[in-house]
């Protein structure tokens, strides 16, 4: 029997998930240390909302074990728990402050009043608790939506897009609030498909890909995985010579500025570098670390047909 | 247990603090029960116009009647649109249901004209007559079938008037031939006088006072037609809080699975709590809704005099049947609800439903004859209709033996907790699934098929 970690807010060990003849999730491991902010990605249909709603007690695995905030048991949602939804969540027809009452009661939160004046202050909404739902912006409705999650302060918020909709402003407004809520000792388990806000603010990332885990770790380590193969490059009033000949380079991407150049190992930066010379003045060269979303698409890209693994 | 009424308090205030529910608490009764008081309403409103009618009266004794009894007519129908205490008894003695004032104008003539005719059938079409008669000179001859009296108006067949001076004219030459024949019409009154039977119900011997046995007492039945629509307004009242508890348990499931909303309350209480306070608030409603039309119907009895036909023994049925009426198609309302995307999805699996629940409404004239009977029997018994029809039949006041109301309550509850179990496994499969169910048979193998989630 594997031993308890109670420095884990989550903790699933092999969990399986079908519905019917269909593998939603399978023999996943995922464990989020409490009080960091964990971002969990993937592309649609991944998997990843059936492993927010074990987590949220919504769906029992068919194998493995589930364990929030050092609970394995209970069908009936942890009342530690706080959850955003991707989108909508909330009744149109109620007003602000009454569906903000009624989620906190929800979550046992007797007299949450207090603390849904404090959250529409803090995000600068107060103005608005009188107001049905219906008559909000999608900035604002996402915004009392992340309220009605965090409100009955919960040892663990799960937000599914949070940044949905809103201008940079709010987004600013909202990250400073999700920080804050890290600070105050609060687990964060934050699925986007925002790969910059993925980076910018989780302290883990995980990836789960067709049913499975295909990346766990810091942004570091992640890019350390694959970092060593990119080389970002500038040439001097020329363009960038075909490299298609040269065995080491996988593939090109013009982004912009610079051309990022995917090499099949990182000995072939050499070659690449011989090429280049060879070719006009290079005013810029270097070995980059790969962006999130690179990879994300290196994993997930349509012509993938097999579930990668993690490299080594 | 308080999640569950806080979920119960959400849902009562989401149903019955809208103006959805207000305008459907109006109208609902409007549109079932409207007609019979819409149309004397609107005859009393469009009514209170001064009509002519000119007489050409051959007999020279005819006009003069019409012209007194006219005006006492008038009388009478101007003292009951500025009386209303008198109104129930003007109306019970009123001649004409129309409210309009006559005004009999006795021609010069005899005899009428064919040109005259036409000239005033001209005027009769441009509305500044209303309508003439043409009694024939030779109407109180006594042999042989008494002429044609026409009354010419452009209603005539429908016409108040033709029919109130009919009956006039009639009951004068009655009169004059059992003069000439030397009978006194009182006597021919008297021997054609019908024999009434009262309607009674069955003799009951009431309550013994210090060891005195009570006296054997006999009831009489009340005026038929009321009767009759007694039981049927209180089957109509269970159908309307019925209706009006189950419908929005349809568009909450709905609003709940299309806004994702459900996702967010199964994050927060076990599916079975979030059923048990929707329904427990749905059942708080419907009693505000019985409140309300039973209070006012109950009061409208009061002031009408027929309180008795709405025996208060009636009312711990009417709770029993109601609460389960309310949490039987409630659950089938959130389980449709909850398995669809959209309004139009929800109507075709609604209909059987419907079908079912409007049986009673089908067959109650039926029912309310013979209560006692196969029909009312076997649709009491049987759990979608028990809830109407047994508030039907126990309204009629027919001694219904005591162990048919409590064995479809029994059934009933029993197909209640049934109904809510499958429900609760629609709902809890269906809340989070973006398909829709197409067909009741769909519906019934997921409530069968569906695993925990």
């Amino acid at each position: 029997m594997t031993a308890i970690d109670s420095t884990m807010a989550v903790d699933l060990r092999g969990v399986t998930k079908r519905f019917g003849s269909q593998t939603a999730v399978e023999a996943l491991d995922l464990r989020i240390p409490a009080g960091s902010i964990q971002g969990i990605i993937g592309p649609n249909g991944s998997g990843k909302t059936t492993t927010l709603r074990m987590i949220l007690r919504i769906y029992q695995p068919d194998a493995g074990s589930v364990r929030v905030l050092g609970e394995a048991e209970g069908v009936a949602a942890d009342d530690r728990v706080g959850y955003l939804p991707e989108e909508r969540g909330l009744y149109h027809r109620m007003k602000v402050r009454d569906v903000l009452r009624y989620f906190a009661q929800l979550k046992g939160h007797r007299r949450p009043d207090n603390d849904i004046d404090h959250w529409l202050q803090r995000l600068d909404a107060t103005q608005w608790a009188h107001k049905k739902i219906e008559q909000l912006s999608k900035g604002m409705a996402q915004k009392i939506q992340f309220i009605a999650a965090v409100v009955a302060r919960p040892k663990l918020a799960i937000l599914d897009e949070p940044f949905s909709g809103l201008d940079p402003i709010n987004m600013q407004l909202l990250s400073e609030a999700v920080l804050e809520l890290k600070q105050q000792g609060t687990t964060i388990l934050l699925s986007t498909h925002d790969m910059d806000v993925a980076e910018r603010m989780c302290d883990r990332i995980f990836m789960i890909y067709r049913g499975r885990k295909v990346l766990d770790g810091t942004l570091s380590e992640i890019q350390t995985q694959y970092g060593e193969a990119v080389l970002r490059v500038k040439m001097n009033g020329s363009g960038l010579p075909s490299l298609s000949h040269l065995h080491s380079v996988e593939s090109v991407h013009d982004v912009g500025a610079y051309s990022e150049i995917r090499l099949r190992t990182p000995e072939g930066r050499a070659e690449v570098l011989r090429a280049l010379v060879q070719h006009g003045d290079v005013e810029h060269f270097e070995t980059a670390k790969p962006r999130l979303n690179d990879i994300f698409v290196r994993i997930a890209k349509p012509t993938a047909d097999t579930t990668p693994a993690i490299p080594a | 247990m308080n999640k569950i009424l806080v979920i119960a308090k959400r849902e009562y205030l989401a149903m019955v603090a809208t103006r959805t529910f207000l305008f459907t608490l109006i109208m609902m009764p409007i549109l079932m029960f409207g007609g019979l008081f819409l149309i004397p309403a609107l005859t009393k409103l469009s009514g209170g116009k001064e009509r002519t009618i000119r007489v050409v009266d051959g007999t020279g004794r005819i006009g003069a009647v019409l012209t007194a009894a006219s005006e006492q007519y008038n009388a009478t129908l101007r003292k009951q649109k500025e009386g209303p205490s008198e109104s129930d008894a003007a109306r019970k003695t009123s001649p004409m249901a129309s409210g309009d004032f006559y005004n009999i104008v006795v021609a010069e003539e005899s005899e009428l004209e064919d040109a005259a005719r036409i000239q005033w059938s001209d005027e009769i079409r441009n509305g500044d007559l209303y309508a003439f008669v043409e009694i024939p000179p030779a109407l109180f001859a006594v042999e042989g079938t008494p002429p044609t009296v026409r009354f010419v108006s452009q209603d005539a067949a429908l016409s108040d008037a033709r029919q109130w001076i009919e009956s006039i004219v009639s009951s004068m030459v009655r009169e004059e031939r059992f003069k000439s024949l030397g009978i006194d019409s009182a006597q021919v009154q008297l021997a054609n006088m019908p024999v009434r039977l009262a309607p009674t119900a069955p003799y009951e011997r009431s309550a013994a006072t210090d060891g005195v046995e009570g006296a054997v007492q006999a009831k009489e039945k009340a005026f038929d037609l009321a009767a009759l629509f007694a039981p049927f307004g209180m089957m109509m009242l269970m159908f309307m809080v019925i209706f009006l508890a189950a419908q929005p348990m349809l568009e909450s499931a709905m609003e709940e699975k299309s806004q994702r909303i459900a996702e967010v309350l199964l994050g927060a209480v076990s599916p079975t709590q979030l059923m048990a306070g929707k329904l427990l608030g749905n059942v708080a409603a419907s009693l505000l809704v019985f409140s309300l039309y039973g209070v006012g119907a109950y009061c409208v009895l009061v002031q009408q005099g027929m309180q008795a036909l709405v025996p208060m023994s009636l009312l711990p049925w009417f709770f029993i049947f109601q609460i389960l009426g309310v949490l039987f198609f409630s659950s089938i309302f959130m389980a449709i609800g909850a398995s669809v995307r959209e309004l139009k999805e929800a109507q075709s699996l609604l209909l059987p439903v419907w079908m079912v629940m409007m049986l009673p409404m089908m067959v109650w004239f039926v029912a309310i004859r013979d209560p006692l009977g196969p029909v009312a029997l076997s649709l009491a018994l049987f759990p979608p209709s028990a809830p109407m029809m047994n508030i039907l039949r126990l309204g009629t006041g027919t001694t219904i033996p005591l162990w048919q109301p409590i064995a479809a309550a029994v059934l009933l509850a029993v197909a209640t907790l049934g109904v809510i179990w499958l429900a609760g496994r629609v709902y809890r499969a269906s809340l989070l699934r973006n398909d829709s169910v197409k067909s009741l048979i769909q519906l019934w193998k997921r409530a069968i098929a569906s695993q925990a989630t």
